[in-house]
Order: C-alpha cells, then structure tokens, then sequence
C-alpha cells in the first residue's frame, strides 16, 4: 500500500514536469491503475464487497474510458504544445513539494497519530497538485487531466477513512467525473475549431 | 354595519375591480368602467370605515395565522383611520376622474392601467391598516411595486423608463432603510406585531440609530430634500390620476410611517431628533419650491411643489418631537396635528391640481406651459378648480391650505418655549421667516403656473385647439375644489377628526386644544393663543363688497367697452405676452447662489442685423444637490465597482488560483 502512495505522488510529480499531451494522458493513466489497484487491496484487506466493485468501476471509467477520450482528443490536436505555463516545470515541482509538506502539517495538525496518515496527505496532496496543473497550464487537454488528477487525490481519500465512502457516494463522483470529462472534451474540440488553438488563455476574449 | 365589514368590503371591491379588468381585457370600456366604480365604491368604504372607527373607537382585526411570522393583524386605530379616509377621499374622488380620463388609453393597455390602480389602492389601505412588521414590509413593497408600474405605463418611452428606473432605486435604498430600522426594534422586543413594538425601551444610541434609519427610509418615500429626486421624474411620467393618488395619498404614507415610528414605537425621543427634522424640513420647503418656480414642466412643477408641502407637514412633525422632548404635550399635539391636517389639506389640493393639469394635458398633449395659454376660455371650469388649488396650495386665507399653514405657524411660535439657549430662540425665529418665504414663493410659483397656463393668448395651436374636459372629469375635480373652499372657511369641519387622534397620544387634555366656534377657531396652548375667525373675516368683506357695488350703483351709469389689449397700435400676438421662464426671471436672479442659471444665447448672423434677427436661448439651472451628492455618489460606486472587477481578470489561471488560494486557506483554518 505504501508503495502504491509513493509511486502515486512521484506520478504526480512527474506530471508538473510534462509538457507533451499524450505523456500526461499516459500518466493519468498509470495513476488510475494505481487506483484501482488499492482500492482492490484495501476490498483485501478488509473484505468489503464494495471495494471490489468501486474497483472495477475504476478500471471502466478511468482505466478505459476517460483515457481513451482524452487520447482521441489528442490525437485530432495535432500541433498543440504546452508553452509558456505559468511557471517553468522546475518552479511547479517545486510548488508541488511545498504543496506535500503542506498536506502533511495539515495532517499532523487536524488528526495527529491517525493510522492512514501517509495515505490522508498523500491525498490532499493529490488534490492540491491537481489544482495547480490546472491554474498553471495553458493547454484545455492538461487541464483535464489535473482535474482527474484532484479526482484520484478525493478518491483516495475516501479509501484511506475509515470503512470507506458509500457506495452510492462513489458512484455519484465516476458519474460526475464522467459527465464532466465528456462535455470538457467536447469543448476543448470546439475550442480548437473557434480559435485554432486550445490555449484557454484565448477564452480572455470571451469577458465583455 | 360596522368598520371590520367596511374594511373587508372595500378590500375585496379593489380585489374584484383588479380582477374585472383582468377578465375585460378585451373590451376597454367595460374594464374602464367596472374597475373603477369598484374602486370607487372600494374607497367609499374606506371612508365609511374610518367613519365608524371615529365613532366607535379603534378595533382589531385578526386577518390571518401566518407560519412562524405569527398572527397578522390589522389594527384600525384613529392614527389608521386618518390616513384610510386620506386613501379614501382622494381615491374615489380619483377613480371618478379616471373614468372620463382612461378614455385616452383606449387601446393602450388600458385593462393593466385599470387592474394595477386598484392594486395600488388596495396595497395604500394595507399600509395605513396592518399591525405586522412583515405584513407592513409586504404592502409597503408591492405598493412600491404596482404604482412603478403604473408609472411606467408608456413604457415606449425612454424617458418614462428613466423616470421609473429611478424611482424604483430610490425607493428600494429607502425600503431597505425601513426594513433595518424594523428589524432593530424587532428584535430588541422579541416581537413583530406593532402593539408590542411599542415596549421596545431601546437605549439612546441604538434609539437614535433607529430613528435615523427611520427618517431615511420613509423620508425617501415622502420626498424630503436631499433624497427627493425620483420625485421630479416619477410623476410627470405617470398618468395624470395616478400622479394624484401617488402625490396626494402615497407619499402620505411615508408621514404615517413616521408617526407610527416616533409616537408609538420610540417613545418620547431626543430633542435632536426633531431639530434635524426641522432642518430637513425647511431646506425641502425652500429648495422645493424655488425649483418649482424654475420650472416650466406642469406636471414637475407640482412635483416639485410637493416637495415643498412635505416640508410643511415635516416642519410640523419636527417641531412636536421637541416639544415632546422638552416635555410640553400640548404644543407637541398643536404641532402633530398641523402636521396631519396639512397632510389632508395637501393631499385635497394636490391631487386637485395635478388633476386639473391633467386634464390640461390631455386636450393640449404638452405638459410645457410656455406652449399653453388663454386656456380659461377654452376650458372654464377645468381653470376655475385649477384657480381654487393654486389658491389653496398658496396658503391663500379662506382655503384650506390656510388653515394648516397657520396652525404650523403657531406651532412654530411655541418654538420659542422649547429652546432655552438665545441661539436655539433665534433659529426658531430663522424657521418661521422661512416658512412665510416658502409661502410667498409658493404663490409666485402658482401665479405662474396658473396666470401662464390659463390666461392671455394661446401660445401654441395645440392650446388654440383645446376644449372642455368630460363632465365626469370635471366633477370630480369641482367637488375637490369644494373641499378646499369648505375646510377652509370651516376648519371645524375637519378638525374633530384630527381631536380624535391626538387624545390617542396625549391625554384628554388636548380636547381643549382647538376651541371651534361657528365664526371662528381658537388654538389653546396655555400661552401665546391664536384665535384665527375665517367666518367672520369673511362676512365683513362681503359686507364691504356688497356696500361697494351698491354705491357704485348709486352713483350712476357705468360704461363698458370689450377689445383687444393695446399694443401701439400692432395686432396683440401671443409672442408679446409674458413667458414662464421671463416670470421667473426676478426669483431666479434673486436666488443666483443657490440656483446657479446659466443663459446660453445664439444670435444667428447671417441676416439683416436691423431687423429680424432670429435669437435662440437656452437656460438652465444648476441642481446643486446633483452635483454635489449625487453624482459623486454615483462616481464612487462607479469606480468602486471597478476596483472590484480587476477580480474578473478573464483569466482562467487565476480564477483557478482564487479556487486554490480558497481551499489553502480553509485548510489552514480548520486545522489551526
């Protein structure tokens, strides 16, 4: 389990670094396996029934489907590069570290000695590195995949308290996200016809 | 027969007349004529009512069990009563002249004009009846609501939109003022009925909190300097019989408002208070009615006139918060009372005169008098009720506008009893000089608006083309005049009613107060009485009138010749009379600091420059109130709203970022 936390947060980190498309959606792609593998560790471990299935949701939606969108948008995206962020990969892993120690003062502060620590903080972690791909990357596609990435972070969280989520509550979140994916990649393709570029820092011109 | 009856019957005639001319909306007569007879018989009631609460005493009427607001109630005490015959006179006697001036809207929405003006009585008899603090705000607002809309009844035009923009912002500032101020004494008490407001007991600090908001809220309603502006704009917008009720009866409710406030649920106040009033209420009067002699619009020069009244009746309802202050009940009840009475008189003669104006402007389709002219000819009897309202508003003797004025003076003169320091004598003194130059400009102003509109030659064909109103139209406008002429020639007609109110709030003592003979009327104060014997006054001048017919008779033959005016010898054009703007010229030049003219002339040169040359003049007048609050007011929200909006930079990254910086920040927070 303490393995899947520290290849979840390295993935993370090496998506601040990413700037190619096709790698981050890669990355997301690993990250969501990693998922769905301790969500199934954890149905072990415990011997819930639900976990399993929030599992398999997993490895049906963001396994196999919301990849398999994004790697479609890619693919009509052709000459799409990430340039000029916000900040350069070196300053956002940065962020991204300052970003973790935070999560774990935050931990250590609200629930001090809590059994799943590592996991908890890697967690909010998770969501607040999500957060920053999306303020500081230009491109819409990037900015999907920090919003799946903050996803992952929830999700993991709510694997790491105690007996998990609802069911219901999980299935609510894959329908959400779900939803969510599709009308965003419908928009980033409209984006793309509008403007000739899915650089979001185009929609300026939307403000009256 | 008994009031609770009568108050129901009158609310469900406005109910019904709303909903027939919802259902004849198709047909304009028929919604025409039944929506207001049943407004007409739903403010008869009205009166009827208040009748039986003078006889009977006061009742209370549970209306309705509401939730957790708790039980709402209307409470119809003789403060209630005064104002629903207010409501009541002026609405039948408007709702009459509607029938005969709704004709013109055939065909415009005449069905929604008709359903709305019931509304806006029934919501005006709200008001002045429930005893809820909600049930209060709800009325208040949906009056509020239904007289915008009828303002705003030609909406096709710009400036109609404007006027009613206005008028729904200013309304809702002084709205949101009146709702705080409840809220206050609300929850000091624990409580929203009215009765138990009363036992508020606040401390001083948030009392005077209170009543400022209270002076706020409603003196916007009422139109008090400096927050007066949507007056102006929001009655010439509207149709002529609405701007009647709106001036005569719903800007009263800003005065019921008030008395409710500083009698019942605050108590005996601060001298303070009603020095601040004072001041208000002079500086209204006077900036009121300056601007109404600037004024060459009718309909804006009566509402700017108001402004003016509202200042009379302020000034009366100031000077009783000191006298209460320094404990002196019986001018305190002199003074109230001239206020309440010249309430009634203003409404009477105001919603007279922007009747007759406009029938006025429904024959000549121009509201400026500089177009208007030799309409006594034209339209008799439409000029003689405009002549008595002009008369009346002037505080001329023998009519009722007299009578309030004078009881406001002698209310003033008691003034001298309640200030201790020379500097607060002399202030007093200052206000009286005041208001007897509010009183003289105010008959300049009407000199104006009566001699330019209706006598001479006409100026334009529009005024050449003019007849007599409906005879409907003018009834209703004739038995207002009669009010005017019978209040002010028997004050005791009136006076009764406003001695049924004043017991209420200060003891069986002020029955003494107004001793009414049938020659003539008494004011007992203890001191400084004033005996004021209209009767009598009157009956010596016919005397002497009739002896000077009867000796010119005597002494022979008079000789009469009919023609034109003389004028060297030229043909009398209307170009050679007298304009409104050159009437006022003396007034404008002499008030130069205040009102601040600027002329603008053009002399165009390319004619014969001995003779004929064409001038074009311009002038205007500085409203020093827009410059000074207004517009900087506005500037500053302006640039506020911009500082604000460098938030919504458009940028994506950043919005995240708020997001992110949000989320930081809460998480910090609770785990601190």
């Amino acid at each position: 389990m303490n393995l899947l936390i520290i290849l979840l947060m390295t993935t993370a980190f090496f998506l601040t670094r990413v700037t190619n498309m096709r790698t981050a959606v890669g990355i997301f792609l690993a990250q969501s396996v990693m998922i769905a593998l301790a969500s199934i560790i954890i149905g072990f471990e415990t011997g819930e029934v639900h976990y399993y299935l929030a599992g398999l949701l997993t490895v049906v939606i963001k396994v196999a489907f919301i990849p398999y969108i994004l790697f479609k948008i890619v693919k009509r995206l052709k000459n799409e590069r990430e340039t000029n962020s916000l900040l350069s990969p070196n300053l956002s892993s940065l962020a991204a570290a300052g970003t973790t120690v935070l999560a774990y003062g935050f931990i250590d502060q609200a629930l001090p000695g809590v059994i799943s620590r590592d996991a908890l903080a890697a967690a909010i972690a998770l969501v607040l590195i999500g957060l920053q791909i999306i303020m500081i990357r230009r491109q819409a596609v990037l900015q999907i995949v920090g919003l799946n990435i903050m996803e992952n972070g929830l999700y993991l969280l709510g694997l790491s308290v105690t007996n998990g989520l609802p069911l219901i509550l999980e299935l609510g979140i894959f329908f959400d996200m779900l939803v969510a994916v599709a009308v965003l990649g419908i928009l980033t393709y409209r984006l793309k016809i509008s403007y000739a570029s899915t650089d979001t820092t185009l929609l300026r011109k939307l403000k009256g | 027969m008994n009031a609770e009856t009568l108050y129901f019957n009158s609310l469900l005639a406005m109910c019904l007349g709303a909903l027939f001319a919802v259902l004849f909306r198709k047909n304009d007569r028929m919604a025409n004529y039944i929506a207001h007879c049943m407004a007409i018989v739903g403010s008869i009631s009205a009166v009827l009512c208040a009748i039986f609460v003078f006889k009977d005493g006061g009742v209370s009427l549970s209306l309705f069990e509401w939730g957790r607001v708790g039980l709402v109630t209307a409470r119809l005490d003789p403060l209630a009563a005064f104002f629903l015959l207010l409501v009541g006179v002026i609405g039948a006697l408007a709702s009459l002249y509607a029938i005969g001036y709704c004709r013109e809207f055939y065909g415009k929405r005449l069905w929604l004009m008709a359903a709305f003006f019931n509304a806006f009585l029934l919501t005006m008899i709200l008001v002045f009846s429930v005893s809820h603090v909600v049930a209060f705000l709800l009325a208040w607002e949906l009056m509020t609501i239904f007289s915008f809309a009828l303002v705003i009844h030609k909406w096709e035009d710009a400036t109609v939109r404007r006027a009613g923009y206005i008028y729904m912002v200013m309304t809702h500032v002084g709205t949101a003022f009146i709702v705080a101020a409840f809220l206050v004494l609300a929850t000091a008490v624990g409580s929203l009925d009215f009765e138990a407001l009363g036992h508020a007991n606040l401390t001083d600090p948030m009392a005077s909190i209170v009543f400022l908001l209270a002076l706020i809220g409603f003196g916007t309603k009422a139109g008090m300097i400096p927050v007066h502006v949507w007056l102006p704009l929001a009655h010439p917008a509207a149709p002529s019989h609405v701007s009647a009720l709106m001036s005569g009866v719903m800007i009263k409710s800003a005065v019921y408002g008030l008395s409710r406030f500083l009698l019942e649920f605050l108590g005996v106040g601060q001298a303070w208070w009603g020095e601040l009033i004072l001041v208000l209420a002079i500086v209204s009067c006077v900036l009121g009615v300056l601007y109404a002699l600037m004024e060459n619009d009718i309909k804006k020069l009566l509402a700017y006139s108001s402004v003016e009244n509202v200042g009379i009746i302020f000034l009366g309802m100031g000077a009783g918060v000191v006298f209460m202050a320094k404990g002196l009940p019986l001018p305190a009840a002199l003074a109230w009372g001239a206020a309440w009475l010249h309430t009634l008189n203003h409404a009477v003669f105001k919603s007279l005169l922007f009747l007759g104006a406009g029938a006025v402007v429904q024959k000549t389709h121009t509201n400026d008098i500089e177009k208007l002219g030799g309409l006594i000819k034209k339209m008799p009897r439409t000029a003689v009720a405009f002549l008595v309202g002009s008369a009346a508003i002037s505080a001329l003797p023998v009519l009722n506008g007299f009578v309030s004025e004078w009881l406001t003076f002698q209310a003033l003169f008691q003034l001298q009893r309640a200030f201790a320091s020379i500097f607060g004598k002399v202030m007093g003194a200052v206000l009286i000089a005041l208001l007897g130059l509010t009183g003289a400009l105010a008959a300049g102003c009407f000199v104006k608006a009566f001699g330019i509109t209706f006598l001479g030659k006409a100026r334009s064909e529009k005024a050449e083309a003019a007849g007599e109103v409906s005879p409907i139209m003018s009834m209703s406008m004739l038995v207002l005049a009669a009010l005017c002429v019978v209040i002010g020639i028997f004050p005791q007609t009136i006076l009764p009613i406003i001695n049924y109110v004043l017991p209420v709030y200060w003891g069986a003592e002020t029955a003494v107060l107004f001793d009414y003979q049938s020659l003539g009327l008494v004011v007992n104060t203890g001191v400084a009485d004033g005996v004021m014997g209209v009767p009598a006054v009157i009956g010596l001048v016919l005397l002497g009138l009739a002896t000077a017919v009867l000796l010119s008779r005597l002494s022979g033959k008079s000789h009469e010749q009919v023609g034109d005016t003389w004028t060297c010898g030229i043909d009398p054009t209307p170009h050679m009379q007298y304009t409104a703007t050159g009437f006022s010229k003396p007034i404008r030049t002499a008030f130069m600091s205040i009102l601040q003219p600027e002329r603008h002339k053009v002399v165009s040169a390319d004619t014969n420059s001995y003779y004929g040359r064409r001038l074009e003049y311009h002038l205007s007048i500085r409203y020093f109130l827009h410059d000074k609050l207004y517009r900087p007011l506005n500037s500053g929200i302006i640039r506020g709203a911009k500082f604000i909006r460098r938030l919504q930079s458009g940028h994506l990254q950043l919005y995240i970022g708020y997001v992110l910086a949000v989320t930081v920040v809460a998480l910090i927070w609770s785990s601190r």
